[in-house]
Parts: structure tokens; sequence; C-alpha cells
């Protein structure tokens, strides 16, 4: 009998025996040759990594991610270990705090689900307002991040946006998203022992080349323009000219022409199509042009094309051609390039200026522009191309290739950004040069009639007392169904300034302005005018009796040069001697010294802030 | 038989450390996810359970082996009025109404139960054995006595004690010497009764959704306790990431119950587990020797035997949904899970092995 109840006992006891050699034969499988994909982060207590911060040039935030608190419900140990009186108190808490309502969350504890986030706020203590003691048995407190960005005068464009999952959809936020991305969330956690903390590593900075004085003032610029002209929209783009970085960049269209879009650049093409000419040895500087008023390009071929408004210049000499922005010249310049280059090779030069490919700024999705090539070139085409027709650019290919009159040559990749790291690990980002497209030479030929345009040119209401601009005009029609309107045109400026030692290049273009003007000197060439007059803050200039006690030098930073005469005129000092021009950034005696005798000022047309 | 003792006191230690350290590692997850907890709390409640079980362990101890066969239905009444009293007289928790509060304790009455039913049973075959086997005898009063206690259960509702209730009643009529023809036809006339269920719908419906949602899908949140178990296995490797450093613990659910076995495995690594099944093995090889060499009476054989099993039986299920081959089921590991009515119980069931096995010992030295 015993051993009957004894064999019975151990065969159920092997069959359990059994059963674990299964079990153990499953565990080695999972321990051995299973990678485990364990979660990087511990929901209940990781400190998450945060994307990297983005500044503008002068170190202001403009998109910063910040920790906030969430409050978790633990449904499952809501139902071990609530009953129903608990429960309902529980659902009612958290509808009158976090406003779910109880049928849902009945429907959640009936539903099998885990967890359900009730809300977030920036602190501990104004979450904890909201999960009251009756309900904090069941509710986990969680650090979380959240983005914000300054969003203001067009930012919001340039830095792009992220979705609901924190990856971005546009803007640096896209490009650099390897860089600002948090790398590993980090973790406090109790051991057996004791505690350990493991710091996030969180995402790169961004330093950009935006300075958000003058996205300010270009955005309101071109707001303001683009109503004034009853404009379709307006663009306009501050580029640093020895570096191609990108200072500022504003548009008033609904979406982002300048990067997505084209338009056709006009007579603003013609500066390097004549540094063209010249350093393809195509003309010299010296030749002379006749201008009718109007010319046929291609013999036998019944295109006509004319200077604005049939105007004639007789005889005409190269950079007075320029000046004056005749296209007759302008086309016998193209004939000149044609004739000694030939037409692939015309192309490939135009290419090397940027024509027809991106420029590779670093926002996403740029467009190449409209550039055909030689076997889809009609007769006329060459010379159209010289006067900026039947090519497309976006603003960034146009005002980088112009920006080599400011940078000795040199075409930049034009970039959005400074440096990047993190913490004291600040890695600049270098200028990239992309090539030299003109010798010094050409260059400083082609200057002083840059600055003739400003001086007595097109573009003349681009003017700024003080300040020394080159610049040029452009006006283009519009392409319509069967050729150009008549009506809508491109009005662009473009110009770099400080002439004797270039800071800035400057491009504005207005689209299809409406309240009468239309020349790109007398549209966009005003708007180009107002903004250098706010970067150098021409208007809010001191009053210059303001402050001004007889016994000791005024503090005259910022006046201009008639300012410093009546001052001293005021303090009868009669030897005053100026050095340079603009405004000035140094004086000698240094403010609030005793006055003396004499007055040293120094003048510059860039102001030190 | 010192030996014996020994050894087993030896395995019930080695449980009962792997459960104080895992229970405040895997408290210290809980804490983690709930600021409201402590994992302190979680390890003292347990030692106070331990500690109460002790006590009447040695009360039990105490009493001798004899006198509990002799009073079992002065405790199987008393059993069945505290399931009543659960099920009728305490406020639902969770959907369910199991326990019995008594202020500071949550008692879980079923865990008692299982060691009436084992003691009960015991007795009933050991006097069965003096009898000519009927069916009546062998089939249908066993289970007019167990019928009580497993459908309280049933109703609470605990699907998953009451099956370890009813699979308890099988093993104790098949290690009592019930006629393998009898136990056949129970078996089968269970399946026809399990259908009639399905098809008259007397099975809660969220039992019905654990078992489709276990066999329909491996995915989904639904099975995240198993992938997580799972992945807790495969994060410790061989040697584990060492005490207290789990990461995926911070993910199951109930790591301190239910789900204690994935933490030792990540924790501890494959070498741990391995330590712990053999433990369970030697502990219930070393149980059933002691009971059929060291009991003097044949319901001492059976209920030493039959609380091995049951062990057995239950570390097997909970090791089974750890390693996602059974269904989510709420079962514990056998000395190891937080639990206090789940220590208490199996404390009390192991005095009653003690008080056994030492019967025979004071007997036995009479006789010397």
């Amino acid at each position: 009998m015993i051993q009957n109840l004894a064999r019975r006992i151990f065969l159920i006891y092997a069959l359990i025996v059994l059963l674990t050699a299964l079990f153990v034969a499953r565990i080695f499988y999972y321990s051995l040759f299973v990678e485990a994909n364990v979660p990087t982060v511990v929901r209940a207590n990781r400190i998450p990594a945060m994307r990297g911060t983005i500044y503008d040039a002068s170190g202001r935030v403009i998109s910063s991610d910040i920790l906030v608190y969430q409050a978790w419900l633990d449904f499952e140990f809501l139902r071990r270990n609530a009953n129903d009186k608990e429960v309902e108190t529980v659902f009612q808490a958290i509808e009158e705090n976090f406003s779910i309502p109880k049928d849902q969350l009945y429907d959640y504890l009936h539903s099998g689900r885990y967890y359900l986030l009730l809300g977030s706020k920036p602190t501990l203590e104004e979450l904890n307002e909201l999960v009251i003691p009756s309900m904090r048995k069941y509710v986990s407190n969680e650090m979380a991040i959240q983005r914000l960005s300054y969003r203001e005068y067009g930012l919001g464009r340039i830095i792009g946006s992220l979705d609901g999952g924190g990856d971005p959809v546009s803007g640096i936020e896209k490009t650099y998203d390897e860089h600002l991305r948090g790398k590993a969330d980090g973790v406090i956690r109790r051991t057996i022992t004791g505690s350990e903390r493991i710091e996030p590593v969180n995402g790169d900075d961004i330093y950009l080349s935006i300075d958000m004085r003058y996205q300010m003032i270009l955005h309101e610029e071109i707001q303001k323009a683009t109503q004034r002209n009853d404009a379709d929209g307006a663009l306009a783009i501050l580029l640093e000219s020895s570096t191609g970085k990108i200072v500022a960049y504003a548009g008033s269209y609904d979406w982002d022409l300048g990067l997505l879009g084209v338009f056709e650049p006009g007579s603003s093409i013609k500066p390097l199509i004549y540094a063209l000419a010249l350093e393809t040895g195509s003309v010299e500087v010296d030749y002379e042009f006749y201008c009718e008023g109007r010319i046929q390009p291609v013999p036998g071929l019944d295109i006509v094309m004319r200077d604005v408004e049939g105007q004639r210049h007789d005889d005409i000499s190269f950079s007075q051609a320029l000046v004056e922005s005749c296209n007759v010249a302008t086309v016998q310049i193209g004939q000149a390039i044609l004739d000694n280059l030939g037409r692939n090779a015309m192309r490939a030069e135009l290419e090397k200026l940027g024509l027809g490919r991106i420029t590779g700024v670093d926002l996403p999705g740029e467009t190449e522009g409209l550039f055909a090539q030689v076997n889809h070139w009609s007769l006329i085409s060459p010379y159209q191309f010289v006067i900026g027709q039947g090519v497309g650019v976006n603003i960034f290919q146009m005002s980088r290739a112009l920006n080599v009159f400011a940078s000795g040559g040199r075409l930049f990749v034009p970039s959005f950004v400074n440096a990047l790291g993190y913490g004291t690990d600040i890695r600049p980002v270098a200028p990239a040069v992309e090539s030299v497209l003109f010798s010094e030479h050409v260059v400083e030929t082609l200057i002083p009639i840059l600055e003739d345009v400003v001086n007595y040119g097109t573009g003349t209401r681009a003017r700024v007392d003080g300040i020394r601009i080159a610049g040029k005009t452009g006006t283009a029609q519009k392409a319509a169904v069967g050729g150009y309107s008549d009506t809508d045109y491109y009005a662009l400026f473009w110009g770099f300034f400080p002439v004797e030692d270039p800071k800035y290049s400057l491009m504005i273009m207005v689209d299809t302005p409406k309240a009468g003007e239309y020349y790109g000197g007398t549209v966009a060439g005003p708007i180009f005018r107002d903004i250098v007059r706010r970067m150098y803050q021409v208007d809010e200039q001191k009053s210059i009796s303001q402050g001004l006690y007889f016994w000791k030098v005024p503090d005259m930073y910022g006046y201009s040069m008639r300012d410093v005469f009546e001052i001293a005129d005021l303090y009868e000092i009669s030897d005053i001697l100026i050095h340079g021009t603009g405004f000035v950034v140094d004086q000698d005696p240094a403010p609030g010294e005793p006055v003396g005798d004499r007055l040293e000022v120094w003048l510059s047309s860039e102001m030190i802030d | 038989m010192r030996r014996s003792y020994f050894a087993l006191a030896i395995y019930a230690s080695v449980f009962l450390a792997f459960g104080f350290v895992f229970i405040y590692s895997a408290g210290i997850s809980m804490e983690a996810r709930n600021p409201y907890l402590s994992a302190s709390d979680f390890l003292f409640k347990q030692l106070v359970a331990f500690a109460l079980g002790l006590a009447g362990a040695l009360v039990i101890v105490y009493f001798g082996g004899s006198r509990h066969f002799k009073y079992v239905f002065s405790i199987y009444y008393p059993a069945i009025i505290l399931l009543l009293g659960a099920v009728f007289l305490f406020p639902e928790r969770g959907g369910s109404r199991r326990w019995i509060d008594l202020g500071f304790f949550n008692l879980q009455v079923s865990e008692f139960a299982k060691i009436v039913l084992i003691l009960l049973l015991a007795k009933y075959f050991a006097d069965l054995r003096e009898k000519k086997q009927t069916i009546v005898r062998a089939v249908i009063i066993p289970f007019l006595l167990a019928i009580p206690l497993i459908g309280l259960v049933f109703i609470q509702p605990d699907l998953s004690t009451a099956g370890i209730l009813l699979v308890l009643t099988l093993m104790m009529m098949l290690i009592g010497g019930v006629k393998i023809s009898y136990l056949v036809a129970v078996i089968s006339l269970m399946v026809v009764l399990v259908v009639v269920g399905f098809v008259y719908e007397l099975i809660e419906p969220y039992q019905l959704e654990r078992i489709t949602a276990f066999f329909s899908s491996f995915g989904g949140e639904e099975h995240e306790q198993i992938s997580y178990s799972l992945m807790a296995l495969s994060s410790g490797g061989l040697t584990g990431t060492g005490l207290g450093l789990g990461v995926v613990k911070y993910y199951i659910p109930v790591s301190y119950s239910d789900f204690i076995f994935a933490v030792i495995g990540e924790e501890l690594g494959l070498i741990g587990i391995i330590i712990l099944l053999i433990a369970y093995i030697g502990f219930g090889r070393e149980l059933i020797l002691a009971g059929i060499r060291g009991a003097k009476s044949v319901e001492g054989k059976l209920f030493i035997s039959g609380f091995a099993l049951y062990v057995l039986l239950q570390a097997s299920v909970n090791i089974a949904v750890n390693l996602g081959l059974f269904p989510p089921t709420g079962v514990t590991l056998p000395f190891i899970s937080y639990g206090g009515s789940s220590l208490l119980s199996l404390m009390i069931g192991f005095g009653l092995v003690f008080s056994i096995l030492s019967d025979k010992e004071e007997e036995s030295a009479e006789v010397a």
C-alpha cells in the first residue's frame, strides 16, 4: 500500500521535474540567446535627456526644452488595492482636477489599461495642487520635457517645429536634429544599499548666426513694405559678408518662398555678368557700347530687347552701363561672353555662380531654381539670362552670389549656424567657402561701379548718409502666359555696406507691388535704406542737448560729425580732430573728463553694440 | 531524520532569503512608480507575516501531529464560514471579494483553504484505505467536501485559486489511492462541465478575456507583463545585473508578487534562477521522502506529500506564467512572493509537516 502511495507521489513529482526541465530550457534560451531590448529609460524616475537649446548670435534663447512634471494614474495598482468607494473617490477627484470624465476612467479601469497621463505642470508644486491626497497613492509623478520656442519675427519659420512625438518636421530643428536630439536619458534610482544617479546626455546646443534684433528689423520692414506697396509678398535676407552666415531672413508670404520658390533676378544679376565678362576676358573695362534703346540680339530673329521705357543711352561705357542698368549694353556684353566661351562653357560659368543648383543652405527643402540645360536653350536664351530673364533663383542663390563683391570674390555656402556644442565644448562652424568666383582685381573694379549705382545711378533711393553702400537694383517682369507681364514685376535691390570694410550684404525682393511704383530702385531701394538706417540707429540718435554739463566732456558715442561740431561749438573748443566717417565710436578726452581746449573723435559707419 | 529536518530548514531559509531580498528590490521599483509606496514597508509587512507564521508553526508543532487530523473538521467549518464572510460581508477590491479586513491586515482566506483542503483530504483518504472503495466513497464524498471551498473561492471570483484547489483535490485523490478508472471518469466529467460552462456563459468575461488574450496574441498591452518578464530574463543574462540594479523590473506591474521570479532572473541571472529551481525540486523531494519515511500515519504521509506537491504545483504555475507559458493568473511564488496570507498559510502548513514528523520521532524514542 505504501509502495503504491509512494509510486503515485513520485509519478506526480517526476512530472513536475520534467516540467522544470522545460522551464530550464526556456530560461536558458531567454537568458543566453535573446538580446534584451532593455528600455533605456525607466518610466518612473528617468531624467529625460533634453534637446539642445537654440541661441541667436547674441546668445538669446530662441528654442529650448523645459522640464515638466506629469501625473500618471496607475490603473493596475488601483485595481489591486482600492475598493469601490476608494475608486469612486479617486475618479471624482480626477474629474474635478484634471477634467477627465469619470465614465471614461471607469472604461479604462475595466479595459485592462495600465497607465493614463492625467496632466502636466511646469513645477511639482503646481502638479501637487491637482494631485490631492486622496488620489496620491495611485498617481505617480514623472519628469518629461516640453519644447518652447520664440517664434516671433519670422523666427518660427527658420527654427522650424517638432511634431507631437518630438520629431522635427522643418527648419533648423530638422536639419540639425542629429545634433539637437537628446543623446541618452538619465536615471535616478534606488539600489539595495543606496541610490544611483546617471545624468542624462543632452543634445548639442546650436548658436545661430541669426541676430534677433536684425531679424526683428527685417521682419517689421518687410511687413510694412508689403502693405505699403500693396505687394503679393516680399523677402529680405541679411548675410554677414565675410562668412556667408545669415544674420536675418524674413518674408511676408504664408510659405517660405525664399527657400522653396523662385523668382527672376532681373537686372540684379548684372554685376555677376559684368564680372564674369571681365574675368573671362570677354570684354575690357574700358569698352564702350552704343545704346539706341533697343537691340535685336539674333539677326533674323524677330525678337527685340529694350531698355526700360525705351530709354536711349547712346554712347555708354562699361561702368556707366552697369550704373544705369542698360539692357542694350548688357546684351552686347552677353554676346561677347557667348562669342568668347560658347554656349556650354557659358552655361558652366553661370552654373558656377550658383544658378540651377542648391546652395546647400541648412534649411530642408531648398529648391534648385530654374536654369535650362543648353539643349533646351532657344536662340534668345543667352541674351535673356544676362539681363536676369529666363532663370529662376531662390533668394539664397542670388544673395550669396552677389555677396562675392563684398567677400573678395569668395562664394559661400550660406548657413544659419555659427557654432555647435554643449557646455564648454562649443565647436565653431567655420564659414564654408565653395569657390572663389572672381579675382581680386575684378572685384575691386566692380565695387566703385556698384557704389556709383547707389550714389547716382538707379539705386539712389537706397542711400544712407554716412554709410557707404554699393549695390544694384533689379526690376524683373514676371513671367505670364505667352511671355512677360506688363503690369507685374519683382522689384529687387541688393547691396553691401560699409563699402570700405564690408560687413553686411542685404537683399530685398518685393513681389508684384501694386501701389504705383514698381522699379527695384524705387520700391526695394527705400526698404533697403530703412533697414540700414534702423540697423545703425540713424533715426535714434541722441538729442545733443541731453546730459550736457559744461564742466565735463559729454559721451558723444553715436553722434554724427555735425553733432560733434555743434558740441565743440557749445563748449568753445576750437581744436577739433576727426578720424573716419559715420558716427562717433571713440573720443578723447573720454566722457566725464574735464573739458580741455582740444577734442579728438573717431568715427565709424559700424556701430559697436 | 535529523538530516531531513536540517535540509528542509535550509531550503526554507533559501526561499525566505530570496523572498526578503527581492521583495525589497521589487519594492524599490514600485517606490519609483509611486512615491507613496515604500520598499521598506513591503519588507516589513513580509517580516511581520513571517514572524506570525513562525509563531503559528511553533504552536502547531507543540500540539502534535495526530491531533490536527482528529479535529480537522473544527478548522474545516470555520474556513467555510470565513470564506462566506469574505464573499458576503467585506467590501469588494478591484472587482473581487477575497479579503477579510482585520484593520491592520487583510486576510486572504483562500490561501488557508488550500492547507485545510489538503489536511481534510489526507485524513479522508487515509480512512478510506481501511474501507472498500466505491465511486461514492472515492469520488463523490471527497468532492462534496471540497466543493464548498472551491465554490466559494470561485464566486469571489478567484478562478486561479479555485483551479489550484480543484487540481489539489484531484492530486489528493490520485495519491490517496483512488482507482485510476474513477479518476479518468472524473476528469472526463469535468471537461464536459467546462464546455457547458462556456456554452451557458458561467465564466466571467474577464477570465475569458485573459485566456483568449493570452492565446490569441503575444503582443499588445494585455501581454505586457509577460513580455517584460521575459525581457527581464534576457536582461539578466548569465549572472544578472546585480542586486537592486535591474531595470526591466521597473516596468513589471506586480514585480513584488506575481512576477518576483522575473526580478530574480534579472538581478541574479541564469545562475540565480537555476539555484532557485534546484531549491524547489530539492525541497519537494526532501519533503516527500520525509513524509513517506518519517510520518507514522498514512494521513501524515498523505498530508506531507500533498503539501510538497502543492508547493511545487503553485511554483510551477507561477514560473510558467513568468515564462509566458501560462496565462497571467495571480498565483504567487510560494515562500518568496510578497503576501502575508500566502506566507502565513505556508508557514502553518510547514508547521503541520514538522508536527507530524515530530510525532513519529517522539514515538520512536518511546519505543527505544
